[in-house]
């Protein structure tokens, strides 16, 4: 079985609003190294619309980024993306699928295939991973800031019980983020 | 002038309601390491009940479950406390005053006296008490778990700017737990 691995950059207060703070730089090259242990992504159409058409035009055009950006859009591109998504009726980029029918049994399918890892971003989508049981791996890097505003972590999820999860390494980075990294229990 | 700290326990995903969260003996050591430097404690009235009279009774019974926790109680005990509150009558703790004026006031007279460390503790005084500039340093343990549910850090706050702080150390626990202390 695939693993599914959430990953996100979060702030002291929660905030997950990636138009409401933009992550240290040093940051780039972990989600370089998960995009690059993945071949499948999974979003809503939020997370989606946040990072696409954005991110495959920096790997096309590659002009005022710097090199930590433009990796990352490389190994962006590399994967496919499915989008759960009720309105959405056509995707922007190749190599991806809207789905609409059920979250769990696209995703149990998913893992049972053979391939790389699963990564899941946003709030939506990953909360109701989480409360399905179907994510291995978190990752929350958490950045020294407190925004006091936007959308948080977790928003709305509906747990039956508490998740308690294992800590398996944590990475202090320059800039003061901290990378943590739990397995499912 | 005193440091003044705030300091709490939190689940991953920023619940801070603590009748929905438990420590283990390496919290409780660390936080009562932390206490030896702080000699007095600022609450509001729901952290002051949460606290009182749980923990004197806990310290003087040695009722804890664990060595380290009567240790905490003991060290919890023997720290003043100021309580703001405009509801409370009178207190039961003793070392206990209660303040009515605004805590930005108040912090602000006590970080100019003499004296060891201040610690705050409670949702409301941080949201009061963020933007006030008062607060030197930020102490969150981390406890590796998703609780869904609760009252969470700073909910509800419209900060009007964004509050940047520097990590100053991280220190992991067996169970998981993350210790992060920030300076502003």
């Amino acid at each position: 079985m695939r693993n599914v691995i959430f990953a996100i950059n979060t702030t002291l207060d929660g905030c997950c609003d990636h138009t409401k703070f933009y992550p240290s730089e040093d940051t780039f090259e972990y989600f370089t190294h998960l995009m690059r242990d993945a071949d499948t992504l999974l979003y809503g159409r939020k997370t989606y619309q946040l990072m696409v058409p954005y991110w495959p035009d920096v790997a096309k055009t590659h002009s005022e980024e710097t090199k930590e950006d433009y990796e990352f859009a490389q190994a962006f591109v590399a994967n496919k993306i499915i989008v759960f998504s009720k309105s959405l009726d056509s995707p922007e980029g190749k190599n991806t699928r809207i789905v609409r029918t059920s979250l769990h049994d696209e995703v149990l399918k998913l893992k049972q295939e053979q391939g790389k890892n699963i990564l899941t971003g946003g709030v939506t989508i990953p909360s109701q991973l989480a409360e399905l049981g179907l994510i291995d791996e978190y990752r929350f890097l958490v950045h020294p800031i407190v925004i006091g505003d936007g959308r948080r972590l977790f928003d709305g999820i509906n747990l039956k019980e508490k998740l308690q999860l294992k800590l398996v390494e944590s990475t202090v980075f320059k800039s003061g983020c901290v990378a943590l990294r739990f397995l499912k229990q | 002038m005193r440091k003044v700290t705030f300091d709490i326990t939190l689940s991953i995903d920023g619940c801070c309601d603590h009748t929905k969260l438990s420590g283990d003996d390496e919290m409780f050591e660390y936080f009562t390491n932390l206490f030896r430097d702080i000699d007095l404690f600022v609450f509001g009235r729901k952290t002051y009940q949460l606290m009182v009279p749980y923990w004197p009774d806990v310290a003087k019974n040695r009722s804890g479950k664990t060595k380290a926790v009567n240790e905490f109680a003991q060290a919890f005990d023997a720290v003043e406390t100021v309580v703001f509150s405009q509801s409370l009558d009178r207190v039961e703790g003793k070392n206990t005053r209660i303040v009515r004026t605004r805590p930005q006031d108040e912090i602000l007279k006590l970080k100019q006296e003499q004296g060891k460390e201040i610690s705050i503790g409670g949702l409301n005084l941080l949201s009061q008490l963020i933007e006030s500039g008062l607060i030197d340093e930020y102490r969150f343990v981390v406890l590796p778990i998703v609780v869904g549910e609760g009252r969470r850090l700073l909910e509800g706050i419209n900060l009007q700017e964004k509050l940047r702080l520097r990590l100053v150390e991280s220190t992991v626990f067996k169970s998981g737990c993350v210790a992060l202390r920030y300076s502003r």
